[in-house]
């Protein structure tokens, strides 16, 4: 039978089920800029063009940055802190950020500004293109030809599971992934009904994974319609606003394939010397009395 | 006693194999890194190395230089700043050599009197392509301003895609960096590497400290409420599809586990599963005063939606002589055993209906000859026991209806048929709904009925005579059919990936009654989880249930507590 308490709450489910307006879906984030868009060139006043970006190495003259371009240092350049401008006795070093003041009409770097935190700077790379310096003439790569670039923006990757219908209503299920280096809890799913749990995670476009299902343990993992361990699920997430990754559970792999939700035997539920239980496929013994 | 000795045999030759094996320089393609400073940021998969540099790659090529930065993950790495490049046909200097072993390139910027772009092919360094376009991010070096390392250390060996060994270093360790002679990282993307034979513990941290493509062996700390923190020992053996776990759990409690799990798939449609487990209570290595052995042998044949199963299980309750005077088990000397076999077949679309089905028929035996159990009133002793099984599951997918409300169904229904006047059945209906509020708020509900029932025939009465019990005198009613029905709401609250807030009321009403303190579940339950992100690679996970006073429970014994990336 059941209480006042308990009809009171399946009322008040039921109710918000019923009435709750639906809430329209809120636009995804902007992407976040790209690498190379950080790479800021900005004409000053004088004529002076700037460009910011991380230092790989000073040599013979020449100053490198991360991205592969090379340019020319004036001999008589002037090192300065990027965030005071001021004079500094700091040498240029690996990984440090610098900004670039170039001379328009020599093409040549005339102050160096330094930075141990990233210089955000503007729009393109197109200014100072003309400036960089190279032996060669480029070459086409047709492994880059045709290539749709992932700028790394931020996507929005739903994970849904659908479980057998013999998952225990109180059993979490997880993702593990690669990533976590296979933690069989890495990503925690959220019971949306009998059948299904789902996770939302905010992933860089281009970010590519692995992943299994599990109920918390490797003894408790995802098994395919056939019975057998399946290889291992693999994300792509793509230069997309949103991205649904659906994933089926046939069975468990501590399920007892006669009695699904019976669980085989492993090493967190078998007999012990101290807990005797040679059959752990019977069921339990009947008793005439409740226990 | 032979039986125990074989198995450790087995396991101590495993071991002394493994541990001499270690991958040839001509065929692994690896990364001998020195420098001041090497770092390992876990949370970001990256390996960084300063002042000093020198990577060896297997090849025999040496670069030198400065700084030096790989991706574990993304495979490929950098060295930076007055590089200097020796090998087979190079022998030139630069401003940063990158290498991408899955692409088998190298990308290099030399810097003679002007600087150039080389791309490499392979170990062909003589004749490099200049000028050939590079990909923008092969310099790449990673912010990692305001990440700590997890591990510091001054030398590494890394195995693309598969480890790091780092020797000799430290690890960060509740904030603190604790010396170790070395750390062997696997972040392979096999899952191999991660099999577990080890019993549940509230906490776990992993020691790996020698390891190669195929193997890998590790000290655990753990801790859990029965030992209280204890060390354990883990040995994988790995390929791409098997693996071989062996673990001795605890190391240093007498009452311990020696596991051993394999697992082989011998085709795309047959795998097996073999799990030894030993248990013990001995003090350090002496000899057991009890020993006993459980077997688990499972074979799958599967193809489409059908399996093929066999189940295998044998226990040993004792392994120490009968005539042992360590010996007090009173189980000694039986070798229970049980079989079964089962035809399985997955869910498929019912034609014409938006329903699935899945059904299931198979066969077992037990036996012991010392008696499995008694049976009814008069004790008769049951040393054979044969039972067969069928059972099938309806299942609906999600159909939408009106106000975008989706509602699913399953129905699962089976029978157990044993070699003496007894059967099983079972039945377990489920009936959920759920609307969703955009990918941000969820509200279902879910309903399901259980039904149990045990059947003796004329001997019903026998096994469940009518009793009368002061707490709940419907018991009297019982006669081996239970049915338990629960209601669960559901809410789940997600207003950014970074935030998750689920709660699960469920009401649960049970025949017979659930009796506080005699038998039963709760029948009102609140469990509630929640999730934040407190940082870009640190989201924390907490967890209760609450029990509305039943049987003076009002809370769950254990907050869940849990971090993840």
């Amino acid at each position: 039978m059941m209480t006042l308490r308990s009809r009171l709450a399946l009322l008040a489910i039921a109710a918000a089920v019923a009435l709750a307006a639906p809430v329209h879906a809120q636009s995804t984030p902007a992407p976040v800029p790209s690498a190379a868009s950080t790479l800021a060139p900005t004409l000053l006043t004088g004529g002076l063009l700037r460009f910011s970006g991380q230092l790989l190495d000073v040599q013979n003259g020449y100053i490198f940055l991360t991205t592969g371009d090379a340019f020319k240092l004036a001999p008589s350049a002037r090192i300065v802190e990027a965030a005071t401008n001021q004079p500094t006795t700091a040498t240029p070093q690996t990984r440090m950020y610098v900004r670039l003041d170039f001379d328009p009409v020599a093409g040549v770097v005339t102050e160096l500004a330094l930075s141990k935190k990233p210089i955000t700077g503007e729009k393109s790379f197109e200014q100072v293109k003309a400036f960089v310096v190279a032996v060669s003439k480029p070459v086409e790569n047709p492994e880059l030809i045709g290539r749709k670039g992932l700028t790394g923006k931020p996507v929005l990757v739903v994970f849904t599971v659908e479980v057998p219908a013999s998952t225990p209503y109180n059993d979490q299920v997880y993702i593990a992934t690669d990533y976590s280096n296979w933690d069989p809890r890495s990503i925690h799913l959220d019971r949306f009904d009998a059948l299904h749990y789902r996770v939302t995670r905010k992933l860089a476009s281009g970010t590519k994974f692995a992943y299994r299902v599990t109920r918390g343990s490797w003894n408790s993992v995802e098994r395919g319609a056939d019975s057998l361990e399946p290889p291992p699920h693999v994300v792509s997430v793509n230069e997309v606003d949103s991205q649904a990754e659906r994933s089926h559970v046939y069975r468990w792999s501590d399920d007892n394939p006669l009695n699904p939700g019976q669980r085989n035997v492993g090493p967190g539920n078998i007999p012990t010397p101290f807990q005797v239980n040679p059959f752990p496929s019977l069921p339990p013994r009947a008793t005439s009395k409740p226990h | 006693m032979p039986i125990r000795r074989e198995f450790f045999a087995a396991i101590a030759l495993v071991l002394v194999f493994a541990g001499g094996v270690r991958p040839a320089a001509a065929v692994t393609r690896t990364v001998d890194l020195n420098a001041t400073s090497v770092r390992y940021f876990s949370n970001r998969f990256i390996v960084t190395a300063d002042g000093n540099v020198r990577a060896r790659l297997s090849d025999g090529t040496v670069i030198t230089g400065s700084t030096f930065a790989m991706d574990l993950k993304l495979n490929r790495f950098v060295i930076a700043g007055g590089v200097h490049v020796v090998g087979p046909g190079i022998d030139e200097r630069g401003a940063a050599w990158s290498g991408y072993p899955d692409l088998d390139e190298s990308f290099f910027l030399p810097a003679f009197d002007r600087p150039d772009r080389w791309t490499l092919f392979g170990s062909d360094y003589a004749h490099p392509q200049k000028g050939r376009v590079q990909p923008g991010d092969a310099f790449f070096l990673p912010d990692l301003s305001g990440d700590r390392a997890f591990i510091r250390a001054n030398a590494a060996t890394i195995i693309p895609r598969q480890m790091v060994q780092f020797s000799p270093g430290s690890i960060l360790a509740l904030g603190v960096y604790v010396p170790i002679p070395g750390y062997d990282l696997v972040f392979s993307a096999n899952p191999n590497f991660v099999q577990n034979a080890f019993a549940g513990a509230l906490s776990d941290v992993g020691l790996p400290y020698h390891g190669s493509r195929t193997s890998v062996s590790a000290i655990h700390v753990r801790y859990d409420q029965t030992y209280g923190a204890y060390l354990a020992f883990d040995q994988h053996f790995v390929w791409d599809k098997d693996y071989i776990v062996l673990s001795a759990d605890p190391l240093n409690r007498p009452q311990r586990q020696y596991n051993a799990i394999g697992f082989k798939k011998f085709s795309p449609n047959f795998e097996s599963r073999l799990f030894l487990q030993e248990s013990v209570y001995q003090h350090v290595i002496s000899k057991p005063d009890v020993a006993t052995l459980f077997s688990n042998l499972q074979a799958t044949l599967g193809k489409n939606h059908t399996s093929l199963s066999l189940n295998v299980n044998q226990f040993n309750t004792s392994l120490i002589p009968a005539d042992s005077h360590h010996d007090f088990n009173p189980l000694s000397d039986q070798h229970p055993v049980e079989f079964q076999a089962g035809l399985t077949h997955s869910n498929t679309p019912i034609n014409g209906t938006p329903f699935q089905f899945a059904y299931r028929i198979g066969a077992g035996m037990a036996h012991n000859s010392y008696t499995i159990e008694t049976f009814g009133n008069q004790q008769t002793p049951i040393t054979t026991l044969w039972y067969n099984v069928a059972g099938f599951t309806l299942t609906s997918p999600n159909i939408k209806l009106p106000a975008n409300i989706n509602i699913n169904a399953s129905f699962d229904r089976s029978r157990q048929h044993y070699s003496l006047p007894f059967y099983q059945d079972s039945a377990l209906t489920t009936i959920s709904a759920n609307k969703p509020y955009s990918t941000k708020l969820n509200l279902s509900l879910t309903y399901s009925v259980n039904n149990l029932g045990l059947y003796y025939g004329d001997r019903q009465s026998e096994f469940f005579p009518a009793n009368d019990i002061p707490a709940d005198h419907g018991f009297a009613a019982f006669r081996g059919q239970t049915t338990s029905r629960s209601l669960t709401g559901g809410f789940v609250f997600t207003p950014t990936p970074d935030f998750a807030l689920n709660l699960q009321l469920r009401h649960e009403t049970d025949f017979p009654k659930q009796v506080p303190f005699v038998y039963g579940v709760a029948p009102y339950s609140l469990t509630g989880d929640v999730r934040v992100r407190l940082s870009q690679h640190v989201l924390m996970d907490v967890g209760r249930s609450y029990f509305f006073n039943f049987a003076n429970q009002r809370l769950s014994p254990q907050t869940t507590v849990q971090f993840a990336p």
